[in-house]
């Protein structure tokens, strides 16, 4: 068992005193702020008592969001100043507890609550929750004080926040995000921007996980904004054993870049807080009160360089602003709205146009104080006296799934009388698509009220049918419950034609990616792998290169073809067989094998005798390399490089699906690249190429030595004219080093390679992968014109090619005078990879066609995997279940070792659950496993 | 003596692992008891072992922790684990359920430590766990324990943990042996398996225990053969070899090799409670370090005991006046438990001749002393087991041997411990004013550079306290004072290794560092600076014991 070592007492002691010196700051800090009695402020109340209380309802609403709530229920307020929300969240939940760091701000939100039997109040001296005993609080929220705490303060809560939740248990905090990140030791309440990465790993270390995030704080500056600042609602749910209170703090400062003097600015507490109070009252039509609250931000509040004139006139612009005139008579409005359904629907204008004609009688029309509601069949197909409000909340609850928050795209079912879709819409980027399948239902909703601008921000709208590039690209349904009830029958079908994406949510099969023992597919291999664990697949790399070496001795071993062609095999033979025990003690359920990767047709066999998916991505010339021939039998599924002749003839051989899927870039490495003087002067060229010797290059690029071109990688001569143009004696040039030769070159050449074929390959069709990865390093290039180029790249604005050496010799002089024009190619070229052709987009098409397949045989693997069984059989205890759950994730085996692999001693206190799990792994240490060896010694 | 917690009403006692362990217990439940006499004690055995406690006395309650279902169900893996999970749970809510106010857990394994702190147990004498996974010991008897189970250090201790595990539980009244109760049933269950036996001689009746918990420290069967044959054939004795059913082939063929009718196994026949009384029936019990010999010791029959391999007479001897301890002379000995041993030389120095002498010398009453010519103490050591004033066991040469430096630290530590730990007034307790640090051989070389360390970090926490008190200094003062103490303390912990004898010394440091309690920095810090007043006190005390043994 682990001793604790004195260092770690004192140093825990130690951020003890410092935690207890900033909360005695902080007071100070609170408490200068709340004497200054600022409207608004806390200092008092403000004259319109009413006003702070419905803020704070309207603000814990977005708070308590979908959240379990109730009498038997516990909530706790970091920060509760004067008591704003506490009120609120006393209606929600059984037992409130309202904490701050200043005594006085409890003071004065005793006197605001006067006496409530659900509300407690306590200071906390060292900025913890110390009231609440562990494992008590169903919901930890902050509304503005921790975005505004030092990191230390944030630390300390975040952890303590851990502590006092329940499994079920959520924090709810608003912070603000951007790119940079300035921290002043010396300063102490204003809004810190972190980065959100680092706060993330925070969250970790506090043993929690960011389950959805929301954008929030409408009213932030829009000088804020522009600086990449952003603000966000996110929830963190209890997730594993937290670290030290120092840990967490020096993650959430681990990222910082440099400091920012513009962001040095940033409003303080108070200035935040009154513009959403000004926001409020500008709302309500005090524009007075509303620019008075503004002036006393800009004269009291330390924001001088906010532009509050701007968010003034915004807010006011905002209140005075006039909702769309209604057009007068349901007729006018009709017309208008088919008019925007014409233009932009005209299949959906098609069906809604027959239905108007034949009213069933089954479709009706009410008034609300919020507007029209449609109705079907007796249902209100909105809320039938709020339908705002009840849509309002529809679409933050349907939100706060971690699926439909992430989606850029969502197909909604159900237009109803718009309202949700007008939530869902709202400051949100987000793709909308809608399917109505009632035409009738639809015309009705459109003949009730102006909709126009809720039609132009839809990116799509069916009707009857559900139009299928909504179906390709939507990420996630999202059903109404109205519609859930009337076309379940629908519904469901839909539902199926997306799980084959889904499965990327809803599948966790364990994933191996196999690669080469050597050559160019290795870091395709990396880059696959590292692809698939970014869109959150349980997958592991099997980087088989290190075995390259002990396959090169073999040569210098053997002499003999015939004898090099048994040892090899029989290298490989014995590679196989450690992949199978590999496989034995940490089974998958789906390999991706990479192109020349050491998959013998016996151990593809074996593979899938076992249940294993198999998938071979062929990023090669399929005329060029023949092994597909011997081996596309044994694969479920292949992805090529090429199209028409190569799928025909692979599927021939015998694989069970053949797939197009181009070779793609990983903007992580392939990127922009600011670079020093001396670098630039290192690998630029106003001409560059980087790649192997092949015949035609080199056949091409002779021809070339006049110019000023380097030449970089392997297997080029070494006589004239080459001697002149290949760099560095023709060493292979890494991926990082080509990223700067890319990013320091004018004009980067591209010539895809041949060993048959002098300069320009005529027939050449598939593109490779330099193409995207120049595009992606935002780099001109000239490429040779493909066949398949077209399909990846706009020729001729996104990308510049040549179709022969005189062409490119014009290209290259042409391009060479031209600076802007290649900057606005590379512009375009980037903007495209890093849309259509990552590695992730890659993975996730590979994988929506497999799980569109074998979507059933991987659950029903899932489903009977002990895992499975596992996660079943401990429901009733979460933290159990979650961690077989991750562990599963995680690929591992389902052993005790997996579930107890990331706890670790000293790094936080051990919940039950880890320390039960550690009793157990103690016991299997010293008395199973000694019994077990002692056994098989005997 | 100094007591932690003087009043005890609901107390657990965690002794998961063997029967010679829980016998060894006895002298510290009885003690409990005497103490508190209202006190309820529960035990908490491995289920296999629940039986055998039902003949111990002063137990109210047994408890079984059934880790054999544990382990099956971890064997298992899979769903297995969630069984094993939910058995660990209802043991937890059961345990807590009891509200016990103290706790002695016995055991230094990892597994009861993390139970114990998941059953929450406010006081307690032995080994648990913090809320962070680490080891806490609080008691310092029980960091003595550690400290002395610690291999280097094990040499250098001559206190019997039958006393360290009742310091520990702060009993003083305590019976001086161990505890059995002896069923009128099972006595007469014993006789008839004599009187059926079939001994044609009728001298005394000799049992013998020739298995062992380890291959290593089981003396080889020729030499028991050549035991008991002297014994039976010279001596008119009745031989009876004693084992559990797994021990059967080591007996059977010592039995088979006595080719006697005075030898008989009873390997088999015998329930716990049966064995205790067939050792109360027998005249001596000849063993290795077992079970059976600290039971024959709780029925009141002398032992004459063989320390072999990692077995420790001054650790675990026969808790009980007058037993015969032999202990081998060779440089590793006592090796190290966990290593297994292919050529174990320690046993070539002992002979069944020697045995034999002893046990029949025994027979004839206390043996206070032996002839060197019978017993070569360059070859093995043989020990008397005695009381000392304080009602610590002990263990008394009587073959001649010279003093040597073993015994000097050993008796220096022995009487630093009683006098710093327990509070007691020990023989040579008048020491010099001054520390007296010189240098008194090659193995204390250390102590000077250990009390230096000890001085120089008292001062540290001089000025972390001030640092402390003082809002204006900067956290990096703070972390440079911290980092300072940690050399420190590495460096007191590496002089313990450096210098084995002292390193008792430095491991007790160590203790005490990773059990400061609390997380109120000022209190921290206060704590830390009585480990370092502590180490400095009792390396001062140290070198004048060891000078005057």
């Amino acid at each position: 068992m682990p001793r604790r070592e004195q260092a770690a007492w004192l140093r825990d002691g130690l951020t003890m005193v410092n935690v207890r010196k900033l909360a005695e700051q902080i007071r100070h800090e609170i408490d200068r702020s709340l004497s200054l009695s600022a409207p608004g402020a806390g200092g008092t109340l403000p004259a319109d008592e009413a006003l702070l209380w419905q803020s704070g309802e309207r603000d814990f609403a977005k708070i308590l969001g979908s959240l379990p709530h109730g009498e038997n229920c516990t909530a706790v307020e970091i920060g509760c100043r004067h008591g704003r929300m506490l009120k609120a969240a006393s209606r929600n939940f059984g037992r409130v507890v309202g904490i701050d760091v200043s005594e006085l701000a409890i003071a004065r939100a005793r006197d605001a609550l006067g006496a409530n039997p659900k509300v407690e109040l306590a200071a906390s001296h060292e900025l913890d929750l110390r009231p609440i005993s562990d494992c008590s609080a169903d919901l930890v929220w902050s509304f503005s004080a921790l975005s505004t705490m030092p990191p230390l303060a944030v630390a300390s809560f975040l952890r303590d926040s851990r502590r006092v939740l329940k499994a079920s248990g959520a924090l709810r905090i608003q912070l603000l995000f951007g790119r940079e990140l300035v921290i002043k030791s010396d300063d102490i309440l204003h809004p810190r921007v972190y980065q959100r990465e680092a706060f993330e790993q925070a969250a970790r270390l506090a043993g929690m996980r960011v389950a959805a995030t929301e954008p929030s704080l409408p009213e932030l500056s829009s000088a804020l904004r522009a600086r990449g600042v952003e603000s966000a609602t996110l929830t963190l749910v209890p997730d594993g054993a937290p670290a030290s209170v120092e840990a967490i703090a020096q993650a959430l400062t681990t990222l910082s870049g440099e400091e920012s003097p513009s962001l040095q600015a940033l409003p303080d507490l108070e200035a935040l807080s009154k513009i959403g109070f000004a926001a409020a009252l500008a709302e309500r039509g005090e524009e007075g009160r509303a620019r008075q609250v503004l002036t006393y931000v800009e004269t009291c509040c330390r924001v001088a360089a906010m532009d509050i004139q701007d968010i003034l006139e915004r807010v006011v612009a905002k209140a005075s602003e006039v909702p769309a005139a209604p057009v007068s008579g349901d007729a006018a409005a009709l017309a208008g709205n088919m008019e925007v359904v014409r233009e932009r629907f005209p299949a959906a204008y098609r069906i809604l146009s027959e239905a108007g004609n034949a009213p069933s009688g089954k479709v009706r029309v009410t008034g609300t104080s919020q507007g029209p509601a449609v109705w079907r069949e007796g249902t209100c197909l909105d809320h039938a006296e709020k339908p705002q409000q009840a849509a309002a909340t529809w679409a933050s609850r349907a939100l706060l799934e971690k699926r439909a928050a992430e989606a850029q795209s969502v197909l909604v079912v159900g237009f109803g009388g718009g309202y949700h879709l007008e939530e869902l819409a709202r400051g949100s980027r987000r793709e909308v698509w809608c399917f109505e399948p009632s035409a009738e239902a639809l015309h009705a909703a459109l003949a009730s009220r102006d909709l126009r601008a809720c039609l132009r921000q839809l990116r799509g709208l069916s009707v009857s049918q559900p139009d299928q590039d909504a179906l390709d690209q939507a990420q996630e349904i999202l059903v109404r419950p109205q519609n859930a009830m009337f076309d379940g029958e629908l519904v469901q079908p839909l539902r199926s034609q997306m799980v084959s994406r889904q499965g990327l949510s809803l599948l966790h099969p364990r994933i191996a990616v196999l690669g080469p023992l050597q050559g160019g597919t290795t870091t395709t291999g990396f880059y696959t792998q590292a692809a698939l664990q970014r869109i959150g697949q349980c997958s592991r790399g099997m980087d088989m290169s290190g075995f390259n070496k002990g396959y090169e001795l073999l040569d210098e071993m053997v002499r003999s073809e015939g004898g090099r062609a048994i040892s090899r095999s029989a290298y490989v033979q014995a590679l196989t067989t450690a992949m199978m025990q590999n496989f034995e003690e940490k089974p998958i359920d789906l390999l991706v094998c990479m192109a020349q990767a050491p998959a013998s047709a016996a151990f593809l066999a074996e593979m899938r005798r076992r249940g294993v998916v198999t998938a071979l991505w062929f990023v090669e010339d399929y005329l060029r390399f023949t092994y597909w021939r011997d081996i596309a039998k044994h694969y479920d599924f292949v992805f090529t490089i090429q199209k028409g002749e190569c799928i025909d003839s692979i599927k021939r051989a015998g694989a069970g699906a053949v797939h197009y899927l181009p070779m793609a870039c990983d903007p992580l490495l392939h990127r922009p690249m600011a670079l020093a003087p001396a670098e630039r002067e290192e690998w630029g060229s106003p001409i560059s190429f980087v790649g192997a010797g092949y015949h035609n290059r080199q056949q091409m690029f002779a021809s070339l030595a006049h110019l000023p071109f380097k030449i970089w990688g392997s297997e080029w001569p070494s006589c004239r004219p080459f001697d002149a143009m290949v760099q560095q004696n023709a060493r292979r040039i890494s991926p990082e080093e080509y990223v700067k030769i890319f990013n320091a070159s004018a004009i980067n050449l591209n010539l895809h390679s041949s060993t048959e074929r002098d300069g320009v390959e005529p027939n050449g069709d598939f593109v490779n992968p330099r193409t995207f990865e120049l595009a992606a390093c935002g780099a001109f290039q000239l490429v040779d014109e493909r066949s398949l180029l077209g399909e990846c790249f706009t020729v001729g604005q996104e990308l510049a090619t040549f179709s022969s050496l005189a062409d490119l010799k014009d290209k290259i002089a042409y391009f060479s005078e031209r600076p802007e024009e290649r900057a606005a190619f590379a512009a375009r070229a980037r903007e495209r990879a890093l849309r259509d052709h990552t590695y992730d987009k890659r993975m996730q098409q590979m994988l929506a066609l497999i799980y569109g397949t074998k979507f059933q045989h991987l659950k029903a693997r899932e489903s009977s995997s002990p895992w499975s069984k596992m996660v079943e059989r401990s429901s009733a205890c979460p933290e159990l279940r979650a961690r077989c759950e991750t562990a599963r994730e995680r690929g591992e085996q389902p052993t005790l070792d997996a579930l107890v692999s990331d706890i670790v001693t000293g790094k936080g206190k051990l919940s039950e659950t880890e320390q039960k799990l550690m009793f157990l792994f103690h016991v299997k240490k010293h008395i199973l496993r000694p019994a077990t060896a002692a056994k098989e010694g005997a | 003596m100094k007591k932690r917690y003087p009043h005890k009403s609901k107390v657990l006692l965690v002794n998961i692992t063997r029967l010679g362990d829980m016998l060894q217990a006895t002298p510290t439940i009885a003690g409990l008891k005497a103490e508190n006499p209202d006190c309820h004690i529960t035990v908490l055995v491995e289920k296999q072992f629940a039986d055998v406690c039902h003949v111990i006395p002063n137990i109210d309650e047994v408890l079984g922790l059934d880790l054999g279902l544990v382990c099956r169900s971890l064997d298992r893996e899979g769903d297995g684990i969630v069984d094993a999970y939910e058995y660990v749970d209802e043991m937890v809510q059961r345990l807590r359920a009891e509200s016990f106010d103290y706790c002695l857990n016995m055991s230094s394994s990892a597994y009861t430590a993390l139970l114990l702190n998941l059953v929450g147990i406010g006081r307690n004498g032995g080994w648990t766990s913090d809320e962070l996974g680490y080891r806490v010991i609080e008691s310092e008897w029980a960091q003595l324990f550690a400290t002395s189970v610690f291999h280097q250090n094990r040499q250098y201790n001559s206190l019997n943990l039958v006393d360290v595990f009742r310091c520990s539980a702060d009993v003083e009244k305590h019976p001086q042996k161990l505890l059995i109760n002896v069923t009128p049933e099972s006595l007469s269950h014993c006789e008839s398996l004599l009187s059926s036996a079939g001994f044609s001689n009728t001298g005394p009746l000799i049992a013998v225990q020739a298995g062992a918990s380890q291959a290593k420290r089981q003396w080889s069967p020729s030499r028991f053969i050549a035991l008991i044959k002297i014994l039976a054939e010279q001596h008119n004795a009745r031989v009876v070899l004693t084992g559990s059913p797994k021990e059967a082939a080591i007996v059977d063929p010592i039995v088979a090799g006595c080719r006697s009718p005075n030898v008989v196994s009873l390997v088999g026949k015998t329930t716990v409670p049966q064995l205790a009384a067939m050792l109360k029936l027998a005249d001596i019990l000849v063993t290795g370090d077992t079970g059976p010999m600290h039971m024959a010791v709780a029925v009141g029959t002398p032992v004459v005991s063989m320390f072999l391999a990692s077995a420790y007479g001054f650790e675990t001897g026969p808790y009980s006046a007058d037993n015969i301890v032999l202990q081998p002379v060779i440089g590793c000995g006592p090796c190290n438990p966990n290593k297994s041993c292919g050529r174990p030389d320690c046993h070539d120095q002992i002979t069944p001749e020697l045995i034999a002498h002893l046990t029949m010398q025994r027979l004839g009453g206390p043996v206070l002393e032996i002839s060197p010519g019978i017993a070569d103490p360059a070859k093995v050591t043989v020990y008397r087991s005695a009381f000392d004033e304080h009602g610590f066991c002990d263990l008394i040469p009587i073959n001649g041997k010279p003093l040597d430096p073993l015994d000097r630290y050993r008796r220096a530590y022995r009487q630093l411990w009683l006098e710093d730990l327990g509070g007691l007034e020990v023989a040579s307790s008048e020491l010099p004013q001054a520390p007296g640090l010189a240098v008194l051989d090659d193995g204390l070389k250390g102590l000077e550079e250990i009390v230096a360390c000890a001085q120089a970090g008292q001062e540290l926490i001089k000025s972390l306290e001030r640092c402390i008190r003082d809002v204006s200094v900067p956290a990096a003062h703070l972390g440079k004072v911290n980092d300072q103490l940690t050399a420190l303390d590495n460096k007191i912990e590496n002089l313990g290794f450096q210098f084995g004898p002292l390193e008792s010394l430095s491991r007790m440091f160590v203790f005490a560092k990773e059990n400061l309690k609390g997380s109120d920095p000022l209190d921290l810090a206060s704590q830390m600076n009585r480990a370092y007043r502590d180490l400095e006190r009792r390396c001062g005390k140290f070198a004048a014991y060891y000078r005057a043994v």
